[in-house]
């Protein structure tokens, strides 16, 4: 996980991302604890506020579920739910981006395909 | 403020106790000496405490103040533990003082005799007096001089330390110049003035050289010294920042 | 009412106006920035608020009490500057008793285990510390000290890469077990960008900013784009929004805006979030 405070995104979403990209790769499986607020906050600088903003909004989708006095843990069903949550971003994450640059540069969308689909053959 | 006058006395007993293991070891060389050669000496120990007492009051003020103003102390209780460590002190030093002086005044083999103000000042009253009534007085004046010593180093010290540099200058210069340079000249430019300057110190003292003098007129003023001069230090610390 | 409150807080010096009518509060339990450039009165500030000097104006409280010569007040600040107050000739570890004597709160063992972690010798008489080491060794006194509120001026000062980051961590770690609120002086911006919670933007003696972190940085942006696109959208901004600053390169222009509203950008220009360092650039330059 990288936290990068020179990065446009903002920490506590960050934060976020990184733990979904933890739960994603399998890092944090499902039924697992996750470090807690001190640790990341101490472990990255950052504010204990911060921190908690990040997991909280990973909290309110059920991702991460909190057991009192005892820690932070991974939801059952947290990776499908991730899965789903990137795919629905997909195209604002990245097709969209991908569309702009190519509309600046002249590329035509018969080529954006080829090339897309020459990334997956390979 | 226990705390403040307990780290105050602690630091400054380790300087009693040089001192008067110096003193000590003067008036045993004294003894020695003053024996050998013959003859009887009247030293001046007893003034040597005051000059203690001038140079404590001079180097206390900056080292606690810094230290308390760190730990969260307010300058009202800087300054009270300030003056209970003082009088503490004088109270010490003139039961010390006064203990010399009785022992070397038992002892007529040492030929040295510790002189203590009230002693010299007041000679003929002291004397004169019942044992109660002259310790009495030679406890309350000593104490009450060297009160008034610590806290003019006190203030003195203050004042230094709130000075522009031009003024702190005018202090470390003037002050001695004053009293090694100034009052010779005062002597010997304007002994009037001089003459009449010393008989209005000695009359307030209650000092007379023709009848026994009153200690307690010079209790009085010193009483008002003491005071007036501890009013001034603590208007001055209560104004100090840092 | 808990918190620190500094009520229109002025001072001068001989020939300078250190502070004009500053007001603000520290909460409970916060993390602070006091951000300034040097000589902006960061320092008189913190000074004032902690007694060590006296406002000409204006009156600080400690959870609703006056501090000003206030012994309850005092006992509950902690304030630590590049002035070393302890006496020269004295160690490192009388001064960690010393300060024990004072600060019932102060935690001696945690001290210990600090001075350990920086590799600071506590047999050494303070006065024989390098700067940095100074630094270092008020630090732990502020980190050990366990007082509501504790204030750091200039914490890093003389400190190497290593120590400037076990101190922060240290820092995070202790708030975190016990929350306080701690003041954070330095003009060393990039560090304590993510540390801090609150931030507080002094220039010439004047509060500018005085607002959470997040809330300022939500706010701010850079627009860039070509001068007249640029021009014309500034012009089209609303009256609460304001430009504090802007960089012309060849045919290109950047703005730095405060309170954007993050409302659609015509075709060709582009929006940017602003880091801290840069807001504070912009805000306290000329």
């Amino acid at each position: 996980m990288n936290i990068n405070p020179g990065q446009d995104k903002p920490i506590f979403i960050q934060i976020a991302e990184g733990i979904e990209d933890g739960i994603l790769t399998g890092a944090f499986p499902e039924e697992s604890q996750i470090p807690s607020i001190t640790e990341f906050s101490v472990n990255y600088k950052i504010n204990p506020a911060t921190a908690l903003k990040g997991i909280n909004l990973l909290v309110d989708e059920n991702i991460i579920y909190k057991k009192r006095g005892v820690g932070m843990f991974v939801a059952e069903g947290a990776v499908q739910k991730l899965r789903k949550k990137r795919q629905d971003q997909f195209y604002t994450n990245y097709i969209s981006s991908l569309i702009d640059e190519a509309r600046r540069l002249g590329i035509s969308s018969e080529d954006v395909i080829a090339m897309i689909e020459r990334g997956f053959s390979k | 403020m226990k705390k403040i006058l307990k780290y105050q006395c602690f630091d400054l007993v380790k300087a009693l106790i040089i001192y008067y293991l110096v003193i000590l070891l003067i008036i045993s060389l004294a003894v020695i000496g003053m024996n050998v050669a013959g003859g009887t000496k009247r030293s001046g120990l007893g003034f040597s405490s005051e000059f203690f007492c001038l140079i404590v009051g001079l180097c206390m003020f900056r080292e606690y103040f810094y230290l308390f103003m760190q730990n969260g102390v307010s300058r009202k209780k800087i300054f009270a533990g300030a003056c209970m460590c003082l009088v503490i002190f004088s109270a010490v030093m003139s039961a010390m003082d006064v203990l010399a002086l009785y022992i070397l005044e038992a002892l007529p083999a040492a030929n040295v005799s510790y002189m203590t103000i009230s002693s010299t000042l007041y000679s003929g009253y002291v004397n004169n007096a019942g044992p109660v009534l002259r310790l009495l007085v030679e406890l309350v004046i000593s104490f009450l001089v060297m009160y008034v010593f610590f806290v003019a180093g006190y203030l003195i010290s203050i004042c230094f330390y709130r000075s522009p540099k031009p003024g702190k200058i005018g202090i470390a210069v003037g002050l001695p110049l004053l009293v090694v340079g100034g009052i010779p000249v005062l002597m010997v430019a304007f002994p009037d003035i001089f003459a009449r300057l010393i008989s209005f110190f000695l009359f307030i003292m209650g000092y007379s050289d023709t009848s026994s003098g009153n200690p307690f007129i010079g209790m009085v003023t010193l009483t008002v010294f003491s005071l007036v001069i501890t009013g001034l230090s603590y208007r001055a610390v209560k104004g100090t920042q840092i | 009412m808990r918190g620190i409150e500094v009520k229109n807080i002025s001072k001068s010096f001989k020939d300078t106006q250190a502070l004009r009518n500053v007001t603000l509060t520290f909460e409970a339990g916060k993390i602070y920035g006091l951000l300034g450039r040097n000589g902006a009165g960061k320092s008189t500030l913190l000074n004032i608020i902690s007694n060590r000097k006296y406002p000409n104006e204006g009156y600080v409280s400690v959870d609703g009490m006056p501090s000003a010569e206030n012994d309850e007040a005092l006992r509950k600040m902690f304030l630590i500057n590049e002035m070393n107050l302890y006496p020269e000739s004295m160690k490192v570890k009388d001064a960690f008793k010393v300060t024990k004597t004072f600060y019932s709160s102060f935690d001696e063992a945690y001290a210990l285990k600090l001075s350990e972690m920086f590799e600071l010798n506590i047999k050494k008489k303070i006065k024989s510390l390098s700067t940095g080491y100074q630094s270092i060794f008020r630090n732990i006194l502020a980190l050990s000290v366990n007082v509501p509120y504790v204030f750091f001026d200039e914490p890093v000062l003389g400190l190497d890469a290593y120590h400037r980051d076990l101190f922060y961590k240290l820092l995070i770690e202790k708030y975190s077990e016990d929350p306080f609120t701690a003041v954070i002086s330095t003009h060393l911006i990039e560090e304590v960008a993510n540390v801090i919670e609150e931030v507080i933007i002094i220039k010439k003696g004047e509060i500018l900013k005085n607002q959470s972190r997040d809330s300022i940085l939500e706010n701010s942006c850079t627009i860039s784009g070509t001068v007249s696109q640029v021009d014309s959208y500034v012009a089209s901004l609303p009256a609460r929004a304001e430009v504090i600053g802007s960089d012309v390169i060849g045919g290109l222009k950047s703005v730095y805006i405060c309170g954007d509203d993050g409302a659609r950008l015509p075709e060709g220009l582009e929006r940017s979030t602003m880091d801290l360092q840069k807001l504070f650039i912009q805000l306290t330059s000329m």
